[in-house]
């Protein structure tokens, strides 16, 4: 059927394209209001706070919740799957809570974005490893996510510290995010 | 070729849209969703997970529509936010869990998927989407889109030969789906990555 693989991607090349859903654009709009609504241009300094306030409450409860921190060693560890599930779990709200955190700044400290590439390659590498199948022992793939999250929980801080130092400089330049 | 190619946006258009138009947005949107959409679907294969990045792109896009720079094409540049937003999917552990939600596309085709040559292109875009989703990225983005293996090894943070190997199996896997049926089918599951 195909002799060669110019044939081959010949035919992939010739697959139909495919139609966006239909009501696509409405949510696009939608999603860049919730977006402009969440900047604050229109609140101001009011909204900053209280942005800022939440996110340090939500850390406060990640970091007090964590079992793996100081007192590591007296966790007595979960059966592995409900240990990974755990991890799994911590790892997804640290992501929410990145998601939540404004757009990096255009212009920002050497160090800080060479640290927030470090921080960011070294998650991909991990989800890299943990997306082979070898990957199996359950031991293994629990250092993973405990890796993880350690550098998820990291990420967050940095990427707070930085937020927080823009914002700051943009409050005393008098300009809006 | 891609379809990203054979896309011109008007620089004024572009202008419009980083003044915040909405119109503008909008036909931007329009030019723009049908390959960005393809090119996510034949990554991610689900059709919802492939919409909600879809908006993600364009969110993305719009939002930080300053970043580009006018140097090169303006759909080349949706298309590198497309592509990077639909491999950091792949690469997410959610990922992973979401394939075990859908054992039918773990599993390779069956004798009954396999083949009349009159659906061929139907069978072809079953057999690529039972390809592991790393194996599929680097067929779609070599074959169709024109990337070169080193483009591919970067975006996956693998060697050139990773690339390269991933092809060369992808496309004696789909060959073998591919062949007239005779009897048994010589596919065998592929490893999942």
């Amino acid at each position: 059927m195909y002799t060669d693989d110019t044939e081959l991607s010949g035919s992939l090349r010739r697959l139909p394209a495919l139609e966006p859903p239909a009501h696509g654009w409405e949510a696009v709009q939608q999603a860049l209001q919730r977006h402009a609504s969440h900047g604050p241009a229109g609140s101001a300094a009011l909204w900053r706070v209280a942005a800022v306030v939440l996110l340090m409450l939500t850390l406060l409860v990640l970091v007090v919740a964590q079992p793996w921190s100081a007192n590591r060693q007296m966790v007595p560890l979960l059966a592995g799957d409900a240990r990974v599930e755990e991890l799994m779990i911590r790892s997804q709200q640290l992501e929410a809570v990145l998601r939540e955190l404004p757009r990096r700044p255009a212009v920002e400290q050497a160090g800080t974005a060479v640290a927030i590439e470090e921080l960011q390659s070294r998650i991909q590498q991990l989800d890299t490893q943990l997306s082979v199948p070898e990957v199996a022992g359950s031991h293994e793939v629990q250092q993973l996510w405990d890796q993880r999250v350690q550098l998820m929980s990291s990420l967050v801080g940095v990427r707070f510290a930085e937020a927080t130092r823009h914002d700051r400089w943009i409050s005393g330049n008098g300009e809006f995010l | 070729m891609s379809q990203f190619f054979e896309i011109h946006i008007d620089p004024a258009l572009i202008e419009r849209a980083r003044c915040g138009e909405r119109e503008a947005h909008q036909q931007i949107y329009q030019c723009l969703a049908k390959p960005v959409y393809t090119l996510i679907r034949r990554l991610v294969v689900r059709p919802a997970v492939a919409e909600e990045l879809l908006q993600d792109v364009f969110v993305e896009l719009l939002r930080g529509i300053d970043a580009y720079n006018g140097s090169g094409s303006f759909a080349g540049w949706v298309r590198s936010i497309a592509v990077t937003r639909a491999l950091m999917h792949l690469r997410s552990p959610w990922h992973r869990r979401l394939l075990w939600l859908s054992p039918e596309l773990a599993a390779p085709l069956s004798a009954a998927e396999v083949v009349r040559t009159e659906e061929l292109p139907q069978a072809l875009e079953r057999a690529l989407e039972r390809l592991p989703p790393t194996t599929r990225s680097v067929v779609w983005l070599y074959d169709v889109e024109g990337y070169t293996h080193e483009e591919i090894a970067r975006l996956h943070g693998r060697s050139i030969s990773f690339s390269k190997s991933q092809l060369a199996r992808a496309h004696r896997q789909l060959r073998a789906w591919l062949e007239p049926h005779t009897g048994e089918l010589a596919c065998t599951p592929t490893t999942r990555n």
